[in-house]
């Protein structure tokens, strides 16, 4: 008879050298957090304790199918969990610590190939700790530091003293815009509640929404919009910062001045945005014609004169937030305050090659649909997206489905009865070259 | 090529078990020491002249230049004991050749 054991929950320690992966190990080592952990590292060296049972690995990439990026996976893991599965009793917690400069993709793989194994193990989490102050000097250059990112569930930036909070803000927003779904905490010393790295729970999406509401709403080629009341004849925009050679904005007669109105212009702005602009430098003239106007920036003030055709309600909407270009609309010398007016988040400041995706909607999935649309993505797409995350409402069934994967690797497991709560669909995609639209148009045609 | 099989429906630990059967065989064959390791994995090809599934079968020592991979182009579902001794016995034989003479 098989003894029903719960699964083992995996946790994956990575980040550059020096990132301070060591000392945290250390803490989960020496901290009381009542589970008994089994450690495997690539290094001797850390403190183990008597009832740690601490394992060295030697990092062993196997390719499962030549060159196939999903069918990699880490052999010295297989060997090591395939021994540590033979004593599931003796522990409640593995934790792997990669080295420096691993891949944590052939690691996460390695949970999600063989089916007996899964259904004994499962990754809590990907945890990666990032050096603040030097990450600035791989992000860019090292698809190890990106992938370690991008793979994360958790993002340690550490040594968070030793960087200014506006420095911080930006490092944060960067790695954001790379991996939203990952939760981001600021530490010294790699100082954290040990259950914010042991407790994760792989699965649990719902934290992808408490985390970042705003990483769930759809971007904008615009960073700003809003409603001025305008009387007819002239008006002029003035300007006098020129943080950029230039920026587009777009002017859209609206019937007054309201959510509803600005909800519809925008998404007429969309449109525009999309066009050809019309270049204008200081000096010349704009009009409320529904075209896509740039206006060319140089020091020191700058004027534009915007043509008024009638009293109204005119919606405007700016590349850039008005207040990097102290940009203002006087009519005379009386400034004209928008209302209302919003600010939305923008498509254009992510990174080229990582990006994150992500898609809500509200109602039911149909299966056969959804299975196809996956399918398909993950055939032609696997080896750009690194991971997955998803709740589905599958139409006729009451259960949440949760669904993670790797490249082309998945796995689900039931997330409970929906109950009371809200049917709602939430997917994460984290990887390189992802077409927001294509993605969201695939997930649309999948809806009941 | 076929579409996959569904992602999502009733989860069963049928390919668990499946999986489990393989390396049961695999162990009574007794090709692998004590301290061995089995690891079965179905792998779904994209390439448009392969079949849509193949289930890889890799036997691991503590030494990772014995380990040894056979594939079976068939779902884990499907594979059968006949599947892998056969599998297994060409790995052996094609191990063993020798050049030709000529």
């Amino acid at each position: 008879m098989t003894t029903q054991l719960k699964r083992t929950p995996v946790t994956v320690l990575t980040g550059f050298l020096g990132a301070g992966k060591t000392t945290l190990m250390n803490r989960v080592l020496t901290e009381q957090h009542g589970q008994r952990l089994a450690v495997i590292e690539n290094e001797f060296g850390e403190v183990g304790i008597d009832h740690e049972l601490v394992i060295n690995a030697d990092e062993e990439i196997f390719e499962m199918n030549n060159g196939c990026i999903c069918c990699t996976v880490r052999g010295d893991l297989i060997r090591i969990m395939g021994n540590l599965m033979k004593r599931r009793d003796k522990f409640d917690h593995i934790l792997i610590e990669t080295t420096g400069l691993a891949d944590p993709g052939p690691v996460v793989q390695t949970f999600f190939v063989d089916d007996d194994m899964k259904e004994k193990l499962f990754v809590n989490a990907v945890v990666t700790v990032v050096d603040s102050k030097h990450i600035w000097e791989h992000i860019d250059e090292a698809d190890e530091a990106k992938e370690q990112i991008a793979f994360a569930d958790v993002i340690l930036l550490n040594k968070c003293d030793l960087v200014s909070p506006a420095d911080l803000d930006r490092l944060e927003a960067r790695i954001k815009a790379m991996n939203g779904m990952a939760r981001v905490h600021r530490t010294i010393n790699a100082e954290i509640e040990i259950q914010r790295i042991l407790e994760v729970g792989g699965f649990n999406l719902d934290h992808a929404m408490t985390v970042d509401p705003k990483f769930l709403e759809p971007e904008y080629p615009f960073e700003w919009g809003g409603v001025f009341q305008l009387p007819a004849g002239e008006a002029q925009f003035i300007a006098t910062q020129n943080p950029d050679p230039s920026m587009k904005l777009t002017l859209i007669p609206v019937k007054s001045g309201s959510e509803d109105e600005l909800a519809r212009a925008r998404e007429l702005a969309v449109r525009i945005f999309s066009l050809d602009a019309k270049e204008v430098s200081a000096g010349q003239s704009l009009h409320c014609d529904v075209h896509l106007y740039e206006l060319m920036l140089s020091e020191g003030e700058q004027r534009w004169t915007l043509q008024v055709p009638e009293t109204s309600f005119y919606a405007v909407f700016t590349e850039h937030y008005p207040e990097e270009l102290d940009l203002k609309l006087c009519v005379g010398t009386r400034e004209v305050v928008a209302a209302p007016a919003a600010a939305y988040k923008p498509d254009h400041e992510h990174d080229e090659e990582v990006t994150s995706v992500g898609i809500e909607a509200d109602g039911d999935c149909d299966e056969s649909k959804l299975n196809q649309w996956l399918s398909k993505l993950l055939r032609e797409r696997g080896t750009d997206i690194f991971r997955m995350k998803g709740v589905f409402a599958i139409h006729g069934s009451d259960q949440r489905l949760i669904f993670q994967g790797v490249h082309m690797l998945l796995d689900t497991q039931d997330g409970g009865s929906w109950g009371v709560r809200k049917r709602r669909n939430i997917l994460v995609f984290i990887g390189r070259n992802l077409d927001r639209e294509e993605l969201n148009a695939g997930f649309r045609a999948c809806s009941v | 090529m076929n579409i996959a099989s569904s992602l999502f429906g009733p989860k069963d630990n049928s390919k668990a078990e499946a999986t489990r059967r393989i390396k049961q065989w695999v162990a009574s064959l007794q090709v692998l020491p004590e301290d061995g390791i089995v690891h079965v994995a179905e792998l779904q090809c994209h390439e448009p002249d392969c079949p849509d599934f193949e289930t890889v079968i890799t036997l691991m020592t503590s030494d990772p230049k014995r380990d040894r991979t056979v594939k079976v182009l068939k779902p884990v579902k499907e594979v059968t004991h006949d599947d892998v001794v056969s599998a297994l016995l060409a790995k052996d034989l094609d191990a063993n050749s020798t050049p030709c003479a000529h």
